[in-house]
């Protein structure tokens, strides 16, 4: 019964592997042939299958910019760097696509290698960490065992060593999967139409604070009610229509 | 009717002179040619013999014109004493329209005397056409003649615009010559205006608008005729370009003719002065668009001949420390129009944009010269570099072929440090490198297969098992630990009371008499009592161990020595017991003694 359940969940991974491999070739196919919108499209139809797939996104911001949106191929860009941060590619097209944006509001490429700690953190996903992280942990318990049972003065010895070592290199690799996870986070609103007006209370006869332009990138903080509230760069809060930005 | 009256006139006047007047020998005239195409040139000359010439006057040739002279010769000789001497006036005629005509008899006079010539006569033909009269002037090409607005009163005065290809390419120079046409004899140009030329280079030939006159025919006509300018015009674009004339003012002078017949005849007539603008059409140039096939990339309108020469100032430097490239296209063609070849160079070097200088010669074979362009170069990291082959494409408009000059690659060696000095901002220089975003990615990969895992409730849940396990696993260990420490502590309390109740056991044995027993008692008694109390295996050990395992556990060395002493006694006695009662009631003290002592230290 077992084996069944995992056959079967395997066979289910490799159709929807390969099916997403025939999407992502004609999403290619299209961009290759200068049909920017169509690929834009089917970029984007992918990325709701594969949210987590950086090399998607990456695409959908080259689609979008090729086919004229640039406030989306700002989002998927930066979008792609979340899910892998410092890739060059993603950071070299977001500052080329920066340099068009009218409002030059940031530096180009989201901040992430701050510490030595980050520069370790981007190697895996937070799922990976979080795995080798559990790996660890169940050795460090293997560990103690032995520790405990073995009669073995010497053998008892090792065991408590590299049970210890284990657990906290368990505990570091906890803490990069967390650092990766809250990375990913929702964190920043990238303006998608053309212009958009910054108001003080999310409500239509709010008091305009700033316009913008497309692919100008604002700190997200909430959603509240089809608003988007979001920190201008002046440190003040600034409400912007939900339709109006990509949140990433 | 009238022509026909002057004509018998001039009949008449040619028999009277031959009958009547002294018709000499010595005073004849003559023509190079009895037969002349109209507006074809030839030459009247009057050879006069022997005579002063005070005055001569020209019969009125109202059918010809003048278009030169008149050329004066004399020569004198002295033969054996005899004195002769020649003179001879010549012009240069032209017959406007065919027939036949008669030039009258001149007249001459000499020391108060009048002689008059013979009369010629001279048979005008139609002319073929006016191309085979027109003479060329100074050897130079003028396959395309503009000609001027044919009117009555532009016919004596213009200016003719003369290229030498009526069809070039953009860059190619192409001779132009302006011509004075004139047939006044006299003409004094005062000025020149030049025409503003649109769309192309002019190169002046120095020295070539001279302004001296010469004689040459034109559509049959014979003209004073003045070069006014040559000089190169080298078209920019593809296209019909009109090379626009000169236009300039002159002064001329002439006789008018009065009308009067005999005025006329004897020369009379005022001379007239007029100034005049004159101008003339412009020259029609085809400029052809380069060829297409085979077009460099690189090619930037350089149109001729030339070569290429590239030489660096030095070949090692510094880090920071300039150096200068000199690119030398020599050759023909527009100079002047050549741009910069592109250099291209590592990032490591900053260049500056060239430096030109050019040196150009005109003459009537084209524009020859060069063209140098200085970049200087600062390298700004040290290295041994190998800078790419310079080119240089133009082409050829004689062989209607592009062609690709490459120069030699260059070695520079830059020594020192990158550091030193200015900073080079390598970025900066790179950042506007690209105009476009990267390719997409190629491949598809749909995400880690961990996504999703942190923080999933699987994870956290096995993390807790694990965490738990080990916790709890820490806790047992220490609850083990803490059980057997209390059995521990229990047996050294319970320690002297077993030993004294093991003793007072002894004591019952000794009052039976049972000596042995006794002994094994106080043996075991003790060697339990060690045991309890220090936690060391001491069974079957000999008293000298037991002494030095005492010793260990920080027992002083005086009761070790008791301990060994009774131990020993004990193991003896047990086989082969001994002494008196009281002796072994002492013993049974010593030892209550020791656990004593044991209990105290």
């Amino acid at each position: 019964m077992k084996k069944i359940v995992l056959l079967t969940s395997f066979l289910f991974l490799g159709i929807l592997i390969s099916f997403g491999q025939n999407e992502a070739q004609a999403a290619a196919d299209l961009y290759n042939n200068a049909e920017y919108e169509k690929a834009a499209e089917a970029y984007a139809g992918l990325t709701e299958t594969y949210p987590n797939s950086a090399e998607i996104w990456y695409n959908l911001g080259n689609a979008s910019y090729k086919a004229g949106h640039l406030g989306y191929s700002v989002a998927a860009y930066r979008k792609a760097l979340k899910l892998k941060p410092g890739d060059a590619d993603a950071l070299e097209n977001l500052r080329f696509v920066f340099e068009k944006t009218a409002d030059k509001l940031e530096p180009a490429a989201p901040m992430f290698i701050v510490r030595q700690v980050d520069k370790l953190a981007k190697y895996f996903t937070s799922g990976a960490w979080a795995f080798l992280s559990l790996m660890l942990a169940l050795a460090g318990l293997l560990f103690f065992v032995l520790y405990i049972f073995m009669k073995n003065f010497n053998v008892k010895k090792a065991g408590f060593t590299a049970s210890l070592f284990c657990w906290l290199l368990s505990f570091s690799a906890l803490s990069m999967a967390a650092h990766r996870y809250y990375y990913a986070l929702e964190s920043a609103a990238v303006i998608v139409s053309s212009e958009s007006d910054i108001l003080a209370e999310p409500t239509e006869n709010g008091t305009i604070l700033l316009m913008l332009h497309e692919g100008a990138t604002l700190k997200f903080v909430s959603r509240e009610a089809g608003w988007v509230k979001v920190i201008l760069p002046n440190g003040s809060i600034g409400y912007l229509p939900e339709k109006e930005v990509a949140i990433i | 009717m009238k022509t026909g009256l002057k004509n018998i006139f001039l009949s008449g006047l040619l028999f009277i002179s031959t009958l009547f007047l002294a018709y000499s020998q010595d005073f004849t005239a003559s023509v190079s040619k009895k037969t002349v195409a109209a507006g074809e040139r030839f030459r009247l000359t009057y050879t006069i013999r022997n005579k002063n010439v005070e005055r001569l006057s020209l019969p009125q040739m109202p059918d010809f014109r003048i278009v030169g002279g008149p050329y004066q010769s004399s020569q004198t000789q002295i033969i054996n004493g005899a004195y002769s001497s020649q003179s001879v006036f010549a012009y240069d005629l032209v017959a406007s329209a065919p027939g036949e005509y008669i030039i009258g008899g001149a007249v001459l006079k000499s020391n108060g005397q009048s002689f008059t010539s013979n009369a010629v006569q001279v048979q005008v033909t139609q002319s073929a056409n006016g191309a085979g009269q027109q003479a060329n002037s100074g050897g130079n090409q003028s396959t395309n003649q503009t000609e001027p607005k044919t009117s009555a009163g532009k016919n004596d005065l213009f200016v003719v615009t003369s290229l030498s290809k009526n069809s070039a390419y953009p860059g190619e120079p192409v001779l132009v010559t302006y011509k004075l046409y004139s047939i006044y004899p006299q003409v004094n140009i005062e000025d020149i205006k030049y025409p503003d030329y649109k769309g192309a280079w002019i190169n002046e030939i120095n020295g070539s608008g001279d302004k001296a006159f010469s004689r040459e025919n034109y559509n049959g006509k014979s003209y004073n005729v003045a070069v006014l300018q040559r000089s190169f015009f080298t078209p920019q674009h593809a296209g019909n370009v009109d090379v626009n004339p000169v236009t300039a003012k002159v002064l001329v002078q002439y006789q008018e003719r009065s009308g009067n017949f005999w005025e006329d005849f004897f020369g009379g007539g005022r001379t007239r002065q007029e100034r005049k603008n004159v101008s003339g059409n412009a020259g029609k140039l085809k400029v052809k668009a380069y060829p297409e096939s085979g077009k460099p990339a690189d090619f930037n309108g350089a149109t001729g001949s030339f070569t290429m020469e590239v030489g660096l100032d030095k070949t090692e430097t510094a880090v920071n420390d300039a150096l200068t490239l000199t690119l030398k296209i020599s050759g023909s063609g527009n100079i002047s129009m050549l741009q910069a070849p592109k250099l291209s160079l590592p990032n490591t070097f900053e260049v500056f944009d060239p430096k030109s200088s050019e040196k150009i010669s005109v003459g009537t074979d084209g524009i020859n010269g060069s063209k140098n362009f200085e970049y200087l170069i600062i390298p700004r990291a040290p290295g041994n570099y190998v800078l790419p082959p310079l080119r240089f494409a133009y082409f050829n408009p004689k062989t209607e072929q592009y062609s690709v000059l490459t120069s030699d690659t260059l070695k520079i060696k830059v020594t020192g440090n990158a550091a030193a000095g200015l900073v080079y901002n390598s970025a900066g220089g790179t950042e506007n490198l690209s105009d476009d975003i990267r390719y997409i990615k190629t491949g598809f990969k749909p995400g880690s297969f961990f996504d999703g895992f942190f923080p999933g409730i699987l994870f956290i849940l096995l993390y807790i098992l694990f965490l738990a396990a080990t916790v709890l696993l820490w806790m047992y260990r220490t609850k083990i630990w803490d059980l057997r420490n209390d059995t521990d502590r229990k047996k050294i309390r319970m320690a002297d009371s077993v030993a004294i109740k093991r003793f007072k056991t002894a004591a019952g044995l000794l009052e039976a008499g049972n000596r042995g027993a006794f002994y094994e008692e106080c043996y075991n008694a003790i060697n339990q009592y060690l045991q309890d109390r220090l936690g060391a295996e001491l069974s079957a050990l000999s008293g000298q161990k037991v002494k030095n395992e005492l010793i260990n556990k920080n027992v002083k060395e005086s009761l070790a020595e008791e301990a060994k002493q009774l131990l020993e006694a004990c193991e003896m006695a047990r086989f082969a017991p001994q002494g008196t009662a009281t002796e072994l009631s002492d013993f049974h003290s010593r030892c209550i003694r020791f656990i004593s002592n044991m209990e105290a230290r």
